[in-house]
């Protein structure tokens, strides 16, 4: 893939990567802006290159949950180092239904492990099937099925909880 | 929610579909993002150039210094007059060297030499002598 094609890839994913780059980085607007500016930045430089082997789609994605991971294990360092620790950025004003909703489907989301809420991200919003989930959390197909699973369980019940509270 | 699986994944999935609609909304400008990101690689390249070609300075430099200082050392070597201590016993000689002068003794001292001449080789004319009736 020659760099232009991957620059119109890039243009072509960039509303999709932005909200995979957010649920990465536990809807925090300003790191999800530097992971998805880092990830563009390995692949025009040649650091994560395209081999052809899965689609673009789920090679960008597996490049940007890398860097999520990368920049969150460096986050946590600065966090402890220099306290500064940020909750999720966005918090919507205004006490419509709707906000409301998503507010409270964040929360019950940000309530499962990190794997079972990426696998249903990725399901769900970004409508892959699990076997593209798998490739791009690098995980098997069997582990992302079970991860797929009990995720879905278990945001049910938190979602139910959180109705009936 | 409905306990229907079917009912389960439709709810979820509008969940999902609402939260990534907005997140997807909210998206920065790719071409700002790209262009930002060029300039960045610009610089990044610009200053990787200028990091090499100061180290090259320095190699060069540390190379040059080196070579001057191995082609300055043997030159004050020669410089330096020797010690009289130390010509004094380089020119020392034992008084019982006379001993060991015995007879055939330069034989030792030298290599053999052929008197053999190509010219004369070539010329000569070698008969044979084994197995020939004479």
């Amino acid at each position: 893939m020659t760099p232009a094609e991957t620059e119109v890839e890039i243009e072509r994913l960039h509303a999709a990567g932005f909200a995979w780059a957010m649920a990465c980085c536990g809807r925090r607007r300003e790191r999800a802006e530097d992971v998805l500016q880092a990830s563009y930045l390995k692949i025009l430089d040649g650091r994560a290159r395209f081999e052809g082997r899965s689609s673009f789609k789920t090679f960008l994605f597996g490049v940007i949950r890398r860097t999520a991971s990368e920049e969150r294990r460096k986050a946590i360092l600065t966090d402890f180092v220099f306290r500064n620790g940020t909750g999720p950025e966005e918090s919507p004003a205004g006490g419509d239904p709707v906000s409301v909703e998503r507010l409270a489907f964040r929360a019950a989301l940000a309530k499962l492990p990190r794997r079972q809420s990426e696998v249903l991200e990725l399901v769900f919003s970004m409508g892959m099937t699990v076997q593209e989930a798998a490739e791009t959390l690098s995980i098997s197909a069997g582990s992302a099925r079970v991860h797929y699973d009990r995720g879905k369980k278990r945001l049910a019940l938190l979602l139910g909880k959180g109705n009936r509270g | 929610m409905s306990s229907n699986g079917e009912d389960l994944d439709g709810e979820l999935g509008r969940l999902f579909e609402a939260q990534c609609r907005a997140d997807e909304s909210s998206a920065p400008d790719v071409r700002e993002l790209l262009a930002r990101l060029k300039d960045h690689r610009a610089r990044s390249r610009r200053i990787r150039s200028g990091r090499s070609i100061l180290l090259a300075a320095a190699a060069m430099i540390v190379v040059a210094m080196s070579v001057i200082l191995l082609r300055s050392n043997p030159r004050q070597a020669h410089q330096t007059p020797l010690p009289a201590v130390a010509t004094q016993i380089a020119e020392w000689k034992a008084p019982t060297d006379v001993l060991l002068q015995t007879p055939g003794s330069d034989l030792l001292r030298q290599l053999p030499v052929l008197e053999f001449r190509a010219s004369e080789a070539a010329s000569a004319v070698f008969e044979p002598t084994k197995g020939v009736e004479k």
